[in-house]
């Protein structure tokens, strides 16, 4: 009440208010979206990362193959090309290997810690320097057939990539 | 004699390398690639060029045909790994073309540059012949002639081959018996799924063949990195005397010095540079392709029987060749390399 009553015995102070609060709902409203696209984006990548589980249990390479970043790495070793991409795949589904029960253990932006999850070398360092973006998303999962480790994350067009595969640990 | 020689030197890593041009890309079929020298891949379409530096990878279903001259063809078959380099040769650039994993044919028609090549661990040289090279997973090549004559050089020894003809080299080994080709194509899958599975078979023996491939590969890049220090510091000593001189107001005197004294040593700090960026890039093709796939396939093999002795042995050499890499090549390689 008392506020009304400043507005309407002074007009500017009026707009100064309205302005304020103007600008106290924009900020408010761009920090949600901040943390909604957060939230998107990260659920988006976790659907990914059930994607390539289930892709891996029904052994669809071709999908897989496709899935694949055209460099990749796999444990400390880059790989490149499709070709290789698809042997290492159709090499997991002939041999069986499945990711049964599994569960999400960990799920963070790719940092020091996870890349010594994949190797310490040079090889690595540099596969993180230039092929591990910063919207890039690093999967722990466990499962039946023990711990794998993922990174998906976007390619030159925005389309989203399996960049790294570690483990059985 | 009409008779044309060619030299070819297997290298260590199964490459097989002949001289030639930057190609035009003349045909593609199916999805081919190209990594740049500057590191990045993308879609190879007709009308492209390949230049020194760069690696054509086709997969599946790829066909990539380039044009080095005029009535020269390079054709590029599916799932190989082939790329143009440049190495130094007395101050003279020599290009080199490799093929690390696949099968690629060469048909070299008068080809304008002088194309004899010599380095410590490969001769080859190319004029008016056909010939297909195939380069195994294990690291093991085969080379056969259509028309003309290849000798194919591979661990200090030669084997002349003619019309017809061809010749198995292993991995870090000389070359076999020449055998006859005539009335029967080579089935480069069938060969490469008999050296795969002779791989898995054995696989610490298969390591130790890359493993002995990688390392001559490593003292060659050694030696010419080392050429490439010793010339720098030699270059560093005679700039400061070139300073000096001019320091003395010696112009003249400075100018003659650095034409007679340090302008060969810069030509030839060049040429070092690149015999040793040859060797360490053919390490990192050896590892990436062959090595790498041999990983893969090990890997997918035991991966539901972790335990495996064989698979812990491997395992175990396989570190071991990481760890000398890591150590000896890695320093020399940059960021665009991979």
């Amino acid at each position: 009440m008392e506020r009304i009553r400043i507005w309407q015995y002074n007009p500017i102070m009026k707009i100064l208010n309205s302005r304020t609060l103007i600008r106290t709902v924009l900020i408010a409203l761009s920090v949600m979206l901040l943390f909604s696209a957060c939230a998107s984006l990260s659920r988006a990548a976790e659907d990914d990362a059930l994607e390539v589980i289930y892709l891996i249990n029904e052994g669809k390479v071709e999908q897989l193959t496709s899935m694949t970043a055209e460099t990749f790495l796999l444990d400390a070793e880059i790989l490149q090309g499709a070709g290789t991409a698809k042997l290492f795949w159709s090499g997991l589904a002939e041999a069986g290997f499945k990711l049964n029960n599994p569960v999400i253990i960990d799920k963070n932006q790719p940092s020091a810690a996870e890349k010594a999850v994949l190797g310490n070398s040079i090889e690595v360092d540099t596969f993180f320097t230039k092929y591990v973006t910063t919207d890039s998303m690093y999967f722990r999962i466990a499962s039946d057939s023990g711990e794998i480790a993922l990174i998906i994350g976007p390619d030159d067009t925005g389309e989203l990539k399996i960049t790294a595969f570690g483990g059985p640990f | 004699m009409k008779k044309i020689i060619i030299l070819l030197g297997l290298l260590i890593c199964l490459t097989a390398g002949i001289s030639a041009q930057e190609s035009d890309v003349i045909y593609i079929e199916g999805w081919v690639d190209i990594k740049d020298g500057a590191g990045e891949i993308y879609e190879l379409f007709i009308g492209d060029r390949v230049y020194h530096g760069d690696t054509v990878i086709t997969g599946e279903d790829g066909i990539a045909e380039l044009e080095p001259e005029k009535g020269s063809r390079i054709i590029v078959n599916p799932d190989t790994v082939f790329s143009i380099k440049e190495t130094d040769e007395k101050g003279t650039k020599r290009s080199m073309v490799s093929t690390t994993l696949g099968q690629v044919s060469f048909k070299f028609n008068r080809m304008t540059t002088e194309p004899l090549i010599s380095t410590p661990s490969t001769v080859m040289g190319v004029r008016g012949t056909e010939f297909t090279v195939y380069a195994g997973s294990d690291g093991s090549s085969l080379v056969t002639v259509d028309s003309g004559a290849v000798e194919v050089l591979a661990g200090g020894e030669s084997v002349l081959l003619s019309e017809n003809e061809g010749v198995e080299v292993e991995t870090g080994r000389s070359p076999g018996e020449k055998f006859e080709i005539k009335g029967k194509a080579i089935d480069f899958s069938e060969w490469d799924n008999g050296n795969i599975e002779a791989m898995l078979s054995a696989p610490t023996a298969g390591l130790s063949n890359i493993a002995a491939q990688l390392e001559k590969m490593i003292i060659q890049a050694e030696e010419w990195k080392r050429m490439y220090s010793e010339n720098a510091e030699k270059l560093d000593e005679l700039r400061k005397k070139m300073e000096n001189l001019f320091s003395q107001d010696k112009d003249d005197e400075a100018r003659a010095f650095y034409q007679e004294e340090i302008k060969p040593l810069e030509k030839a700090g060049l040429g070092y540079v690149m015999n040793y960026r040859y060797y360490s890039l053919s390490a990192l093709s050896l590892r990436k392709h062959i090595l790498g796939g041999f990983y893969v396939r090990m890997k997918t093999t035991y991966i539901t029987d972790r335990n495996n002795p064989a698979y812990a042995d491997f395992i175990e050499e396989y570190n071991e060749i990481i760890e000398n890499y890591d150590v000896r090549i890695s320093p020399m390689l940059v960021e665009a390399d991979y």
